[in-house]
């Protein structure tokens, strides 16, 4: 038994252990088609990535940069207020609290006309002063007919609340000390433009005073400086109609009276996506992110052509012509309906009016956009126009042929362009539920700038209107 | 081929020419592998097809360290594997002769072609062609079937000797050769 057994594994090793057969040759090519496919669906994959990667890096960019110019600009209104604020007070001898440095402090009693070259001196003199100027700009508790600080709330030197607040306490000190010194200086001038020492005595501003309006005051700052947004979108879009790209004229006319022409018709679709945003100014939001979006084309009595090498189509497939493009349809196996797909050169007009057949075609593309908002109004109810460009990839496209409503082939769309361009222009009216969240419409209108086909007997670049409902959180 | 580690790292790279030169010298032996553990020839193109398009897909993972050949004609079986747990094929074992001490003489042998033998294994039942064609032909042990094909070891052992009873007597009846005993039992 075991030679036996030995002896059928050797008879069909020895033959069959190398056998070769050649493959017939449409197998390359068919390996060669899916490898293209492969490849194009792994570019697609990659240009995505990248584009939203570019887009984050650009949002993330942009924002640093804002922040940076802001920052920058900042450290000059800081001396400006240093000097303002101690222009208020009378020059005297070198009776400073800045522990014994010579406080460069302007001797014109004048407020005009100083601010450059004492600014320079006080930045280089004390930081204690420096800081004494922030937390005077920022609680204005030092109240005084001259001065020109800025107003609460614009000045933010302290990242968090802790910092500010031990900040504060070590100012307290200082201010205490200056303020006396102040105090005494204006009982020895009796100047007409004097401080007011009622409203700066520290003796009765108590520390939890101060604290309290530090606090209120920064929490005010930091509220109007929380600059980026995230936005959740979703609209209905009304499409205009793909237009007939005259393809039908090739096909053959019949005059039989059973004989229902084609009809299409591009469907109105629903968009969605998470947008976030940027406040480059407190008007100006430039915004990018994405969202899905899809072109949807139902066509009836469909006109198909069968297999034939003239049409150079496969032996396995079927072609419709719609406006959107042309349609490749897989033949099913065994489908009660070979007598329409499989059907010969010419149409088979008689078949296909024999029952309703529908095609559906879908088109899906991820949008990409960069938009800029510019606030026109600025209030609880706040409106605005946004404009932007956005990269359309596409990431979907499918066919489906029902017949009675049955589905009896898929296939896709031909010749569609990986990538297209588009354009939008919005009206967008908010309302301000609560401090971080906003509701908008938006009623917006985009145009694609190049046909979604590279069928150059396709021209589609379709229109649409949407109407975008958003939902806006601030982060504070 | 002159060089085939080169023409590997262009095809890793994707270049189509490579391609064409590495599919034009393998395809041969491939489409055979194929073949014997497919049913019929559009089972084997269809399988040729998808093993060759993972081949490429995946050549950039070769490591250079083993047989270039065996590491495809790998892919080619568990291609063919994946498609046949796919199917779940569920055959009802059939009741079948077993043929006992039959003594194949070199010359019978030779008479009968591959294209023959490669017809009659096709025509086993889906598992047991495949179990068959694991350890008779590839040399695989019946512990890396059962690993292979999700089933036990003892499985594999009656599915091999299975296909060994529906081989044997679809090589006397086909080619009419002598047996030097025949007792017929019934499974």
């Amino acid at each position: 038994m075991l030679n036996e057994n030995k002896n059928i594994d050797r008879l069909f090793r020895e033959k069959l252990g190398e056998y070769e057969k050649t493959p017939p040759l449409y197998i390359w090519s068919n390996i060669q088609g899916k490898l293209n496919t492969h490849r194009k669906e792994r570019r697609i994959a990659i240009l995505k990535t990248a584009s939203i990667a570019a887009a984050i890096i650009v949002a993330f960019l942009a924002g640093w940069w804002m922040t940076g110019s802001e920052n920058k600009g900042s450290i000059p209104q800081n001396n400006v207020a240093v000097q303002r604020s101690i222009n208020n007070v009378a020059p005297s001898a070198n009776e400073n609290s800045a522990g014994g440095d010579a406080l460069a402090v302007n001797t014109d009693n004048d407020n005009s006309g100083t601010t450059g070259s004492s600014s320079k001196a006080i930045r280089s003199s004390s930081s204690n002063l420096s800081s004494l100027a922030t937390f005077a700009a920022n609680t204005s508790f030092i109240s005084n007919n001259h001065s020109t600080a800025k107003k609460p709330g614009e000045l933010v030197l302290f990242n968090t609340e802790k910092e500010f607040l031990d900040e504060l306490h070590h100012n307290f000190k200082i201010v205490k000390k200056l303020t006396d010194w102040i105090v005494a200086v204006r009982k020895d001038e009796e100047t007409p433009t004097g401080f007011n020492t009622n409203a700066i005595t520290l003796n009765q501003f108590s520390r939890t005073t101060a604290d309290k309006s530090a606090t209120k005051t920064m929490n005010s700052s930091v509220r109007n400086n929380g600059r980026w947004i995230l936005k959740a979108e979703f609209a209905p879009v009304f499409n205009n109609q793909a237009q007939n790209n005259g393809q039908g004229g090739n096909l053959m006319y019949n005059n039989s009276q059973s004989y229902k022409p084609q009809e299409s018709t591009t469907e109105n679709t629903f968009s969605g996506g998470m947008i976030a945003g940027y406040k480059v100014s407190k008007r100006l939001i430039v915004k990018s992110g994405f969202a899905y979006n899809n072109i949807r084309q139902t066509t009836r009595n469909v006109d198909f052509m069968g297999a034939n090498p003239l049409y150079n189509v496969a032996a396995n497939a079927t072609i419709a012509s719609t406006p959107v493009g042309q349609v490749n349809l897989d033949k099913m196996a065994n489908s009660r309906n070979d007598a329409i797909l499989n059907s010969s050169a010419s149409l088979n007009y008689a078949s296909k009016n024999l029952v309703e057949n529908v095609l559906k075609q879908d088109i899906g593309f991820i949008e990409i956009p960069l938009q800029a908002t510019y606030k026109l109004i600025d209030k609880k109810i706040a409106i605005g126009l946004t404009g932007g460009i956005s990269t359309n990839i596409l990431v979907g496209n499918k066919a489906i042929l029902s017949e009675n409503g049955e589905n009896i082939s898929t296939g896709e769309t031909s010749n569609m362009r990986n990538v297209v361009y588009s354009g939008s222009v919005g009206f967008e009216v908010g309302y301000e539920i609560s401090n971080r969240i906003t509701l908008t419409v938006e009623p917006r209108l985009k145009h694609f700038v190049n046909s979604i086909s590279t069928n150059k007997s396709v021209n589609y670049k379709p229109s649409q209107m949407a109407i975008v409902t958003g939902l806006t959180y601030s982060f504070n | 081929m002159t060089n085939l580690e080169e023409t590997i790292k262009k095809c890793a790279s994707g270049d189509r020419k490579a391609q064409t030169t590495l599919y034009n010298h393998f395809a041969q032996k491939m489409f055979g592998v194929c073949l014997r553990y497919s049913k019929d020839t559009t089972e084997a193109e269809d399988n040729l097809q998808d093993g060759f398009i993972r081949v490429f897909t995946k050549i950039d993972q070769f490591g250079f360290k083993g047989s270039f050949e065996g590491w495809m004609r790998r892919i080619m079986v568990n291609t063919s594997l994946e498609k046949f747990r796919k199917s779940n094929h569920l055959y009802p074992v059939e009741d079948m002769l077993v043929f006992e001490s039959i003594q194949y003489s070199e010359e019978t042998l030779s008479g009968i072609s591959a294209d023959d033998l490669m017809k009659i294994i096709q025509q086993l039942p889906p598992r047991y062609r495949m179990v068959f064609n694991l350890y008779a032909i590839e040399g695989y042990s019946h512990q890396e079937i059962a690993k292979l094909m999700k089933i036990t070891e003892g499985t594999s052992k009656s599915n091999l000797s299975r296909a060994r009873v529906i081989l044997q007597k679809k090589v006397i009846d086909d080619f009419g050769l002598e047996k030097n005993t025949v007792t017929t039992t019934l499974c």
